[in-house]
């Protein structure tokens, strides 16, 4: 069925001087799609053409829709040789694809999210122009409607209307209604740079080729799971990842997996959620009549309660009006084909079942602010439902209060595979095989944990030369899918039970207790009674790829924990060989991860982390090993004990391993003072207790908390040479500066949300590292490369202390023989806020305002006892315990610098346009997500034959770093939206040939576009 | 260093220790060292440090010496690898620089930076030395003198690269606002996006190259840029053709067809201004009436002195007005003015109020002696308010 898309041409900006003779250009652009070209006149003589052009319209299949990009190139129009090309954009066409009713452009039509409807969506802008040899060239302004006509033909190639999220989380506003599983795809294609033609073309020419492939793959890669999931009734991805691997000459693979869902958009906006959020407070007061029933999996998540409390779900008790989520629940389940492999939830089918749940919440919310949603656990559905599934994956990291109902632990399985060519590229049989293969071994692993499910699963691949290793990972867990309906019917006379099950499902403890039963386990392991409820068994350690659920009990506050590894590898072995050497070497390497993961945990002094990523880069001469994640205390689990050195061998070193336990205790002090982790056990008693022991029955069981602590097992690390002196001298990160809260996670775990909410300055950055590792001591080194780099950060950022900066994500790469490139993306949020456009209103309506605005523009910075009160929020709750003093404020200076410049002058500065903020979060910490506007996937080579004059390859890969993220902000802002969330940064592979003066890079972005609304601080404080 | 190797670990452990921090020099090689966040970090202390022509390693020498290390706990490589960070941003931004337009809402979505981070970038980038700029001054900004410029960093003690940059600055301004019409403070600021004071500055330099004022002469080194700047001013305001005096009736048809600009000295004005000679023939009562009314008013050895060489006084003022009509003696006009009337004056030994309180009575009997032929008397009192604030500015050591 066809789509017609209409383009329109109206002008260009700042284009480049293609006609040296007269310093101006004769500029025309070519618009492309599938194999159909328009084109505007020649608009002579001008640097800022105006087309302003008729309509263009393509008839496009909307299976190519999918698939291929909206081209549109500039070129100089020359008399005599051949057309200069000025540069080119490319167009997604994907997020004008989406239903009207999913993306919330039409919040009335959400009832009929299915159909897609023929209004159409429009994208307009000024786009920049891009060239792969030269950047960015100047903007183009463009308009595009989209107008689809709906698809009833079952056999159809399209999927358009799945919404694709890389958002690992429920997007904002909406609500899943039903998880269909995971869901995969796979593509092969040869790389053009790779191809024969590209002996004779011009590099710009293959670039350009390699883009416009790897647009389409992405597209084509998108369409087929859209299928998929339409197949399983979904009608949304969430959690998509899409990797490319660029296996060189035996071609390029592009893997895309995610999670199939039903969402459905919630009926009430941003605002309503406040108020709710507010009912809670006032107990069972008014009910609003639009909460009374929601499903299991609920998604509107209040800014303020992630990590204080978790929002109680169904508030009201009079659930007999059909409401209409219940309707469009069920009207859902007719739709979904009743395939075994759907997990779709049965919410809501009988009124009967709800009163009763709503009785028992209603009970339980007076007393705990425990997530009631998660009512009743159905084990044998659940399992039952899980088994039929092939594989029970889910790619979010974030889930619902009550989701989790245990953390078995991580499971990961890697591969080592021997790249072949592949012949036929229709049927990537052995790239199948090989990825089939591993997830099957990842979910026997979580079996034998006793789990169901694979919670955070992601999957990976490092290439060498001819040798591929293939990692996939997540978290073993046991889910609660179901919202069980007939409690009555199932718990018939067991009515005891059933409230003893109950109010041990609520803990918030529970999810740390294990799954499995302590005679089965496979493995051996520590287990010890959970400290907060004494009930449920619990590990030592636990450690999840996920984030950490909401509502669970942290003490103190989480920080970044990082294990990095090194082997050295021969060289020369080639094929086979190498593939056998890496192959026996990563489990030593993972082994060795471990256990500078755990020792480093210990000492610390935290006993879980959240949010593990496992990195294995292979290299010519190296493997290396990088584990991130961070690390966190849980007052359910035991306390740790302090690694303790012995060195049995030489009596001669006895004073040495006494300094290393001296070493070992201060740091293991230090930490303890610095994330809040000493008053841990009075803080359990005094703030946290009070908040759960109406219904618990954990009051006395607390007070036996020291009694848990002296229960210690000691770990003993051996120094027997030189090698593990190092090791302990790893174990031992510097001290993350004053003022900077650093984690891997969406937010720092135990840290209030508030602290860091006035008005924050939101900042995703890009950090690529490229240098030497010496042969010798090469572990030694990698350790001094990456605190090398977070101390650089921490630098960077010196001046808008206090500063949090999350999701941390490290990736490595061995590009040469002895050369390791290192990208690092986060998020730093900052509470540095300069807003000249609050403190004008104040100025007419109080005095005291202005006062008050004004001190704490100017005079606090100055002041920092001053600044510490005003900032009290901040201070109390987290950093009680520490001296707030040390924080060198930003220094007034900066502020004064700014204000200098005649004030007269900004008269003439035109209405600011608005800022595009990316994150690297789900959500925007101070702005609140109105609605979501697609997914966007950009790929960007970037090739340069003036190195040297570019300012060397730092000046390349910045310039190169900023067009990037001027190009995202542009077509964010031509989609209407403001923000883009999630934003990654999967692939940044830079090529460098110094004889040449030569450089390439090559780099994968993309992100959810949304329009996000600032939170009013009166709204939300 | 009790703990040997172990000594620089410890030393982070705690955070009052912090800034001694480790001097342990890292040989890291490395190629590629960036940060790019999505707003476009910017340091001003770092920027001023650009700006003023320091290179990456001076201007992190600077923040050692004034204790960033210490300050935050860092070190040298650290401080590098920033300062190069930083350094390398403002060179991709000073492309933009050169069309501050480009950075702000209609501009380019290279670069992120909000309203005031801009007005520091732009202003900071565009500011001048008075010092430099009397150099510059009078010099035609043809890349033959861009050359010459380590001369005029080596006299003013102005890192070269600074110099530079204000030349081209000058030179960019210049080039750009020459022909545009109307008024050239409101078209620099609309244009570089500058405050009111500092385009001003530029609309002096604009105004004085575009005609050609001779400034460099031996006698005029003693002015400094402050002196022109007053003077240039004077005449954009009181003498150029958009200025509040309305052109005088007869040249009316000949101004509207030109395109209006007060870059240029009001044609019709000079012309007028040979008028003025008249007076040379009324020397006589002219004297008359300012000696009657400055008696008293001077010391008497001035006075004295201003009764003997009275002649020669007013005719030098008279007979350049006479002749400001020939393009060269308006561009000479600096040089006439010391020649004739600072110098004598000042080998008299007057004080600068002195020549107020002359110029105060001068004036006014001038007008009162034109009383038939009105138009003169204004063309007369327009240039005296010129001539007479430009004086008492350039009447100093």
């Amino acid at each position: 069925m066809p789509g017609k898309v209409k383009v329109k041409i109206l002008a260009g900006r700042n284009l480049p001087v293609m006609d040296r003779s007269s310093d101006t250009t004769d500029a025309y652009v070519e618009i492309k799609l599938g194999g159909i070209t328009h084109k505007t006149d020649v608009f002579r003589k001008s640097l800022n053409p105006q087309w302003n052009s008729e309509w263009f319209i393509f008839e496009v299949d909307d299976a190519e829709l999918q698939d291929e990009p909206l081209q549109i190139r500039l070129m100089d129009y020359d008399t005599y040789s051949a057309n200069d090309a000025i540069g080119k954009v490319y167009l997604d066409l994907n997020p004008l694809l989406v239903t009207p009713g999913l993306s919330g452009r039409g919040i009335a039509r959400a009832e009929t999210c299915s159909v897609p409807s023929s209004g159409g969506t429009v994208l307009s802008g000024w786009l920049p122009v891009y060239d792969t040899m030269h950047g960015m060239r100047g903007e183009v302004s463009v308009i595009v409607k989209v107008e689809l006509f709906s698809d009833v033909n079952k056999f159809r190639q399209s999927s358009c209307g799945v919404q694709f999220f890389s958002t690992p989380a429920t997007p904002y506003g909406f609500k899943i209604q039903s998880i269909q599983g995971f869901v995969k795809e796979l593509v092969v294609n040869d790389d053009p740079e790779y191809q024969w033609i590209d002996k004779i073309r011009t590099p710009r020419a293959s670039n350009e080729a390699r883009q416009t492939l790897f647009s389409q793959l992405s597209g084509e890669v998108r369409r087929k799971i859209g299928l998929k999931v339409l197949e399983l009734g979904g009608n949304a991805v969430v959690g998509y990842q899409q990797m490319f691997d660029l296996e060189g000459v035996t071609g390029l693979v592009v893997r895309g997996i995610g999670t199939a869902v039903t969402l459905a958009r919630c009926h009430f906006d941003g605002n309503s959620a406040v108020t709710w959020f507010k009912d809670q407070h006032h107990g069972n007061g008014r009910e609003s009549p639009r909460c009374t029933a929601i499903s299991p999996v609920d998604v509107i998540k209040p800014l303020v309660s992630s990590t204080i409390t978790a929002p109680v779900v169904v508030h009201g008790t009079t659930p007999s009006r059909p409401t209409p989520c219940a309707r469009r629940s069920s009207e859902s389940e007719i739709n979904t084909t009743p395939k075994a492999s759907s997990l779709s939830d049965s919410f809501g089918s009988s009124g009967g079942g709800i009163s009763s749940n709503c009785r028992q919440t209603a009970h339980r919310q007076t007393s705990v602010p425990v997530p009631p949603s998660n009512t009743y656990l159905n084990g044998v559905d659940v399992t039952r439902n899980l088994d039929a599934l092939e594989y029970p994956f889910l790619t979010m990291k974030t889930y619902p209060p009550g989701f989790i109902v245990h953390v078995g632990g991580t499971v990961s399985a890697r591969s080592v595979k021997l790249l072949d060519r592949i012949n036929n590229s229709e049927e990537p049989e052995t790239r199948d095989n090989w990825w089939t293969e591993i997830r099957m071994e990842v979910r026997s692993h979580a079996r034998a944990l006793g789990c169901s499910v694979i919670l955070g699963y992601e999957e990976h691949t490092s290439i060498s030369e001819e040798v591929c290793v293939l990692s996939a990972s997540g978290t073993a867990a046991i889910v609660k899918l179901q919202h069980e309906v007939d409690t009555k019917d199932v718990n018939h006379g067991k009515s005891n039970t059933v409230i003893t099950e109950d109010s041990k499902v609520n803990l918030p403890c529970r999810v740390c207790h294990i799954p499995y039963s302590k005679a089965s386990i496979p493995f051996p392991i520590k287990l010890s009674r959970c400290a907060v409820c004494r009930k449920g068994k619990v590990p030592d350690v636990l450690i999840a790829t996920i984030e950490p659920p909401t509502g669970m009990l942290v003490s103190g506050r989480g920080c970044l924990i990082q294990a990095r590894l090194c082997r050295p590898k021969r060289a020369e072995s080639r094929g086979d060989q190498q593939a056998k050497e890496i192959s026996d070497g990563l489990p030593f390497l993972e082994y060795e991860l471990h256990r500078q993961l755990i020792n480093k945990l210990r000492t610390k002094g935290m006993n879980a982390i959240f949010h593990l990523k496992v990195q294995v880069s292979i290299g010519d001469r190296h493997v290396v090993g990088v584990a991130t994640g961070t690390a966190l205390f849980l007052s359910a689990l035991p306390t740790p004990s302090l690694p303790k050195p012995s060195n049995p061998s030489i009596s001669s070193k006895q004073s040495k391993r006494g300094r290393i336990h001296k070493l070992l205790i201060e740091a293991h002090a230090a930490s303890q003072e610095r994330y809040g982790l000493n008053k841990q056990l009075n803080k359990v008693n005094d703030v946290e207790e009070p908040k759960w022991t109406d219904s618990d029955d954990t009051d006395e069981d607390a007070n036996d908390l020291d009694l848990t602590a002296g229960n210690k097992d000691s770990c003993v690390i051996e120094i027997d040479d030189i090698e593990d002196i190092d090791v302990i001298e790893l174990l031992i990160d510097p001290e993350t500066p004053e003022g900077f809260d650093v984690v891997n996670t969406e937010t720092v775990p135990g840290l209030p949300i508030d602290s860091i909410r006035r008005r924050p300055n939101l900042q995703a950055f890009n950090r690529v590292w490229k240098g030497k590792i010496p042969t010798l001591q090469a572990a030694r080194h990698l350790n001094r490369c990456f605190e090398m780099i977070l101390r650089s950060i921490y630098f960077k950022l010196r001046k808008s202390r206090p500063c949090v900066i999350t999701n941390l994500e490290f990736s490595v790469d061995l590009p040469e023989d002895d050369e390791i490139q290192i990208t690092v993306l986060g998020t730093a949020i900052t509470a540095f806020s300069k807003t000249p456009t609050e403190v004008a209103p104040c100025i007419g309506t109080s005095l005291r305002g202005v006062g008050s605005a004004e001190s704490e523009m100017i005079f606090h910075l100055e002041d920092d006892v001053q600044s510490a009160t005003s900032n009290e929020q901040a201070a109390s709750t987290a950093r009680v315990n520490q001296p707030n003093r040390h924080i060198p404020l930003p220094p007034p200076s900066n502020q004064g610098l700014l204000r200098t410049p005649g004030d007269k002058a900004k008269i003439f500065v035109q209405k600011e346009r608005q800022p595009v903020d990316i994150v690297t979060l789900i959500h925007l910490p101070g702005s609140r997500v109105e609605r979501y506007l697609g997914h966007l996937n950009f790929f960007f080579i970037r090739e340069s034959t003036s190195i040297r004059e570019d300012g060397g390859l730092s000046g390349f890969m910045q310039s190169f770093i900023t067009e990037v993220l001027g190009i995202v902000r542009a077509h964010v802002s031509a989609l209407g939206g403001n923000a883009m969330v999630s934003y990654f940064m999967t692939q940044c592979v830079l090529l460098h040939n110094p004889h040449k003066n030569q450089g390439q890079c090559l780099i994968n972005v993309g992100g959810d576009v949304v329009q996000a609304a600032r939170c009013t601080p009166e709204k939300d404080v | 260093m009790k703990y040997g190797r172990y000594c620089w670990r410890a030393v982070f452990l705690f955070p009052q220790f912090c800034k001694i921090l480790f001097t342990f020099s890292i040989d890291m090689e490395c190629s590629v060292d960036v940060f790019v966040g999505n707003t476009t970090v910017i340091d001003p202390e770092i920027y001023q440090l650009w700006v003023d022509g320091n290179s990456a390693h001076e201007a992190a020498d600077v923040l050692q010496k004034r204790g960033i290390l210490q300050q935050w706990g860092a070190n040298m490589d650290l401080l590098m690898s920033d300062v190069l960070d930083h350094y390398r941003t403002f060179h991709m931004l000073e492309k933009t620089l050169h069309t501050p337009l480009k950075l702000t809402a209609t501009g380019e979505w290279t670069f992120q930076i909000d309203g005031d981070t801009q007005q520091l970038l732009i202003e900071k980038y565009y500011e001048l030395d008075d010092v430099v700029v009397r150099e510059v001054l009078g010099k035609k900004l043809s890349s033959r003198h861009r050359k010459d410029l380590d001369e005029v960093s080596e006299k003013t003690a102005i890192s070269l690269r600074s110099c530079r940059r204000q030349f081209d600055n000058v030179k960019r301004i210049h080039k750009l606002v020459e022909e545009l019409p109307g008024h050239i403070v409101n078209n620099i600021q609309h244009n570089f996006l500058l405050s009111t004071e500092l385009s001003r500055k530029y609309a002096a330099v604009v105004f004085i190259a575009v005609n050609r004022f001779e400034t460099t002469k031996r006698k005029l080194q003693y002015l400094n840029f402050s002196d022109f700047y007053h003077c240039a001013h004077q005449m954009i305001e009181h003498w150029s053709s958009t200025s509040c005096h309305a052109t005088s009736m007869r040249n009316q048809s000949e101004t509207e067809t030109e395109i209006e600009t007060d870059l240029d000295v009001d044609r019709g004005f000079l012309h007028d201004l040979r008028e003025v000679r008249i007076l040379l023939d009324k020397e006589k009562e002219l004297k008359h009436l300012v000696c009657s009314q400055l008696k008293g008013r001077l010391t008497d050895k001035i006075y004295s002195d201003m009764e003997s060489s009275f002649k020669t006084h007013s005719r030098s003022l008279v007979l350049l007005a006479g002749n400001l009509n020939r393009s060269r003696e308006l561009r000479s006009l600096f040089v006439d003015l010391v020649e004739r009337c600072v110098e004598p004056l000042r080998q008299a030994r007057w004080t600068s109020r002195d020549l107020r309180l002359f110029l105060d009575y001068y004036t006014p009997a001038g007008v009162q002696l034109f009383k038939s032929d009105s138009a003169t008397a204004l063309v007369w009192e327009r240039y005296m308010k010129v001539i007479s604030s430009c004086l008492v500015k350039i009447y100093h050591n």
